[in-house]
């Protein structure tokens, strides 16, 4: 299941934000791209997710190519910055979300949702509300929603910016543990070279296929 | 927080205090009458003048709804009233005001008026007007016809109580001819007038109004009408009902010496001569000449049915359920 | 010592109720007691409900409230969504007029239908409905709008990435978090159809009659004011239960109230669409009027407006309109003067005690859930007596105007109250401010758009009041809506023209004042 990027570009107005980038992710592992804020990190990630349309180029998993697939159907996880749990929804049902769209049987889905809080370390707390929830036990969740319906490729946007230092590397070794025992092919964005080294197995730098544009990150 | 409490009780005894003045200061002196009367009652603002400069008392004018809810008000405070003297209570509603001993002493006959089927005439073309009631139902004026319900509208009442005095006991059986000339109903005088016949871009050229609609035709045309042309509309003079306003001074005025005054004035030569072309209502008062446009345009109703009041007030909600059961299926 | 503060604290907002609790008491309750122990024959308690236009009066008013709710909130939804999510041209202007119709003088509209729905369409059920979904989208708008308008943009995204198909999502995410908003809406739709009166008495016909329809024809046709007591209090006891459940079950969750740019993703053709058509729906009734104003049969006309501007004096009509604009001018501010610090408070007590609000949404409901007509003559026999005969003091109707003003200010005022974080009340107290300092200095300027959207709505209430103001008002002193229905009581073109020409005056100034006040609304 690998991930290939191929010349992406992509701009907003008459901003150029990415520029002809191109990148392979291979199956099973994890790669960190790693550059400043406000490189178009999060862009390309969307792009990828099909959130945005690039103005050129192609995303390619497993040899398919997505252009004109939806976002929902391509089996793309995501994992938030700031996480994005449904407030409407307590800990476990957050973990079923993607389960439930997938018309997963009942029993296999409630099976898989007690597997995952277990890896994540939440079982106690799945009936909880979001709300109350800590800045490292809500991004718990957060891996743990996206990783439910086993998507092909799993996205992780600054995933442990915000967090104190000893939760953050305390996280960061969990999180390349259970990306491993789960042999996802994941992408890490982050700004961090520190973080990207302990989680990822291959580290990318944004450099010079990009123009760099301050604040360039735009919904 | 203590300080909120009494800057918030302060306010709020200030405010009452207010309240309370504001309204005891405004009754308790005798240069004021107030005049009880329908929300339609306008006569022009100077209407009181001569009133005030002959007896320096000045007339307040409180609205109190349509005549049925004034009735209604006014029987609730039978006895202790918001004003002095009350204008309007016609025959269909004055056994309930009397009932109730809402007046002091009997009213006074203070205007009069018909309800009558009026026509269109340009939408009538070559089709002759209809001039009874017996005419209304034959098939030359099929589907022509807009009357009001007699539930919730005087014209309509009037109406209804036009044809069980025409017809006594087999008023029913001329609805259902009615009825089967398909005649068209609707909830009140507006509705029938401004939207329903022809006129005013309806498809009814019949419909239940008053005898004076033609000459309010000719004073409000825009634009005017030529001099000498006749009136758009027409009466149907055979199918009018007549409806009788009375003022009277009401039972609890301290002031019922002056309040008698008022009534007097009110059937009075002065005030009786602006009813025409204000209120659009015969003045009562005999020494009064009409106005021109009246002579002019105002059919002379020679034979209007009637109902005594206090039959109307004791038969009205049998006869409109009846009436309801018969046209509303 | 902190926690006793705060406790105390507590304590005495509770007591930022009462002013809204007298104005609820004097207008309503205590009128409404002392009506029914006057009037009410046991009886009729009972036999009332035999008459069969009772019944049928019931059965047409949960009828057309019903269907008028179900197409209300299905186009409010679909056209807050959109208001609250894409930005695209003409936004605003869309948002005002759509919201404007709420506060619009029923007997204006009432003209403004009949002047464009075809003749067939006159007393129908559809007009009805029509009108009723005129009326009240803006209910959708105001309750979903800020809602919907809150939820990021990247919730949603997640939503898809884990494969919810734009149906789902719907579903199951942006349904559920508007669930509560809507829940309110429908609450308050239904109670503003199910009481609804001046549209019925304009596009209702024979046959087509609410409670509050019953209610007026027993009391003032027939003189029944026992069975008409006995309908309205079953009516307003109805309605507060109904709001007492309703808001109960859903009072737990708190209103998030972060207004957020509006996303920069642009309108499909569909909904586009369906915008333009919602538009044209709000914009048509208004030129028919227009059109209206100036049309005697053939010709166009001004002697309408003439006579209306006082320019063209007219023989048989008689009213000073400066007058008029003056006193409802008048009455609409000393209207909102009073509506708006007592709503105010109340939500102040409100925020304090979430646990209060159901009650308190359902007492404060109740100068509107009973009919004008039964308000009218209740209050007439309550304060008869000196120094409380209140009957001839023109103070009353503003009075009335604010208790029906009361629980609108309280919506509107709601959300921005509970938005003030507590940190900065406590923040500012630690700097030294007193509770009256900290109020003028911190919580005031807080409080600004619910003062704005307060008063637009006050004011807006006041101007179009019609029923209780029609019973109570003095020849000197009548509103422009008093002096539209008496101009509609006319045979003859000019007062036609003249009344359509006063509706629309009075339509498009309570426009302008809403927009020019309530600029800054939450969505």
């Amino acid at each position: 299941m690998s991930l290939i990027i191929d010349n992406i570009s992509f701009s907003y107005g008459d901003r150029t934000i990415l520029n002809r980038l191109s990148l392979e992710v291979p199956t099973g592992t994890t790669t960190a791209v790693v550059a400043p804020s406000g490189a178009g990190k999060s862009t390309l990630l969307r792009i990828i997710a099909g959130l945005f349309t690039p103005s050129s180029g192609s995303i390619i998993l497993d040899g398919k190519n997505l252009s004109l697939v939806p976002t929902h159907l391509r089996s793309i996880g995501m994992v938030f910055q700031d996480n994005q749990l449904f407030p409407h929804l307590n800990v476990y049902d957050n973990v079923m979300f993607g389960l439930r769209m997938a018309k997963t049987e009942k029993m296999i889905a409630a099976e898989r949702c007690r597997d995952l809080l277990n890896l994540v370390g939440l079982s106690e707390i799945a009936k909880q509300s979001v709300a109350t929830l800590s800045g490292g036990e809500s991004k718990r969740v957060a891996l743990a929603r996206s990783l439910a319906p086993s998507p092909k490729l799993l996205l992780l946007d600054e995933p442990l910016t915000g967090l104190d230092s000893e939760l953050h590397d305390r996280l960061a070794l969990d999180l390349q543990q259970i990306l491993h025992a789960t042999s996802t092919t994941a992408l890490l964005v982050t700004h961090s070279i520190p973080e990207a080294e302990i989680i990822s197995d291959s580290i990318h730098r944004l450099q010079t296929t990009v123009d760099i544009v301050p604040d360039g990150e735009k919904k | 927080m203590k300080k909120t409490h009494i800057a918030l009780g302060a306010s709020l005894a200030m405010t009452f205090l207010y309240l309370m003045t504001s309204c005891t200061s405004e009754t308790s002196t005798t240069k004021n009458l107030t005049l009880i009367a329908y929300d339609s009652f306008t006569p022009p603002e100077t209407a009181f003048d001569a009133f005030t400069q002959e007896t320096g008392i000045k007339v307040n004018i409180a609205l109190a709804g349509d005549a049925g809810e004034m009735v209604a008000k006014a029987s609730l405070t039978s006895g202790n009233p918001e004003g002095d003297v009350m204008w309007g209570v016609d025959n269909t509603l004055i056994s309930r005001a009397t009932d109730s001993k809402i007046f002091a002493s009997d009213p006074t006959e203070v205007d009069y008026g018909d309800v009558c089927v009026n026509f269109d005439i340009a939408a009538l073309g070559q089709t002759e007007p209809p001039l009874t009631l017996d005419d209304l139902v034959s098939s030359d004026y099929k589907g022509m016809l807009v009357v009001e319900n007699p539930a919730t509208s005087s014209t309509g009442l009037a109406f209804l109580l036009a044809t069980v005095a025409a017809f006594g006991d087999s008023w029913p059986d001329y609805w259902q001819q009615l009825v089967a000339n398909d005649v068209q109903v609707v909830d009140s005088w507006d509705e029938a007038y401004y939207t329903a016949f022809t006129r005013y871009g309806g498809d009814r050229p019949l419909v239940v109004s008053y005898s004076t609609s033609p000459p309010a035709e000719v004073i409000f045309a825009d634009p005017p009408l030529a001099k000498g042309s006749p009136a758009p509309t027409g009466v149907a003079s055979e199918t009018c009902f007549k409806q009788i306003e009375y003022a009277g001074v009401l039972r609890g005025t301290k002031y019922s010496d002056q309040a008698q005054q008022l009534v007097e004035y009110l059937a009075g030569p002065t005030f009786q001569a602006l009813l025409p072309e204000s209120l659009f209502v015969y003045p009562t008062n005999q020494d009064v000449a009409l106005p021109q446009s009246f002579v002019d345009y105002a059919p002379e109703i020679t034979t209007s049915f009637s109902i005594p009041p206090d039959e109307i007030a004791k038969n009205r909600q049998n006869w409109t359920e009846q009436w309801s059961a018969i046209v509303l299926k | 010592m902190v926690g006793h503060r705060f406790e105390m604290k507590i304590r005495s907002v509770r007591f930022f109720v009462i002013p809204a609790a007298i104005l609820v008491f004097v207008t309503a309750v205590i009128p409404l007691i002392v009506l029914a122990t006057s009037v009410i024959d046991k009886a009729d308690i009972f036999s009332v409900w035999t008459h069969s236009s009772v019944r049928r009066a019931l059965v047409f008013s949960l009828w057309q409230a019903l269907l008028s709710t179900a197409f209300t909130i299905f186009l409010g939804v679909i056209a807050t969504w959109h208001l609250s999510r894409y930005q695209f041209f003409g936004r605003r202007t869309f948002i005002a007029l759509v919201t404007v119709p709420f506060v619009l003088p029923t007997v204006a509209v009432g003209a403004a239908f009949i002047a464009v729905l075809p003749k067939a369409l006159h007393h129908s059920t559809l007009a009805i409905v029509l009108a009723h979904i005129f009326f009240n989208i803006s209910i959708v708008v105001r309750t979903v709008g800020p809602r919907w308008n809150s939820i990021d943009d990247q919730l949603i995204d997640s939503a898809r990435t884990l494969g919810a198909s734009p149906l789902q999502t719907w579903r199951h995410v942006i349904m559920p978090l508007g669930k509560n908003a809507i829940f309110s809406a429908t609450a308050l739709t239904f109670f503003m159809c199910f009481t609804s009166y001046g549209i019925i008495t304009i596009l209702g016909g024979p046959g087509l009659a609410t409670v509050d329809i019953e209610i007026y024809r027993r009391a003032v046709q027939l003189g029944d004011l026992s069975g008409a007591t006995v309908l309205a209090i079953a009516q307003m006891l109805l309605i507060a239960i109904t709001f007492l459940l309703w808001s109960r079950s859903r009072s737990t969750e708190l209103v998030l109230f972060r207004a957020q740019a509006i996303s920069h993703r642009r309108l499909s053709l569909a909904p586009k669409c369906f915008l333009l058509a919602l538009a044209a729906f709000f914009t048509v009734p208004l030129l028919a009027l227009l059109a209206a104003s100036m049309r005697t049969r053939d010709t166009w006309s001004l002697t309408g407006w003439k006579v209306f501007l006082g320019i063209q004096k007219q023989r048989g009509i008689d009213f000073n309109m400066w007058q008029a604009i003056q006193t409802s001018a008048k009455y609409a501010l000393i209207a909102s003067c009073i509506a708006l610090p007592t709503g105010i408070a109340a939500t102040y007590a409100l925020s304090h005690r979430r646990s209060s609000h159901s009650r308190l949404s359902a007492f404060v409901i109740l100068p509107l859930a009973i009919s004008p007509v039964v308000i009218g003559l209740a209050i007439l026999i309550t304060y008869d007596f000196h120094p409380f005969d209140f009957r001839s003091s023109w103070l009353l109707i503003p009075v009335i105007h604010a208790a029906i003003a009361l629980p609108f200010v309280m919506r509107s005022a709601l959300p921005v109250v509970e938005g003030i974080p507590n940190d900065l009340r406590s923040a500012a107290s630690t700097l030294g401010a007193g509770p009256w300092r900290r109020f003028l200095t911190v919580e005031l300027p807080l409080l600004k758009p619910a003062i704005s959207t307060g008063l637009a709505f006050s004011l807006a209430m006041s101007l179009g009041e019609f029923g209780a103001t029609s019973f109570l008002t003095r020849r000197e002193s009548r509103t422009i809506p008093i002096i539209i229905a008496s101009l509609f009581g006319r045979a003859g073109d000019i007062p036609r023209t003249t009344g359509m020409a006063a509706s629309l005056v009075l339509i498009v100034s309570t426009a302008m004042i809403v927009v020019t006040i309530d600029r800054k609304s939450h969505i």
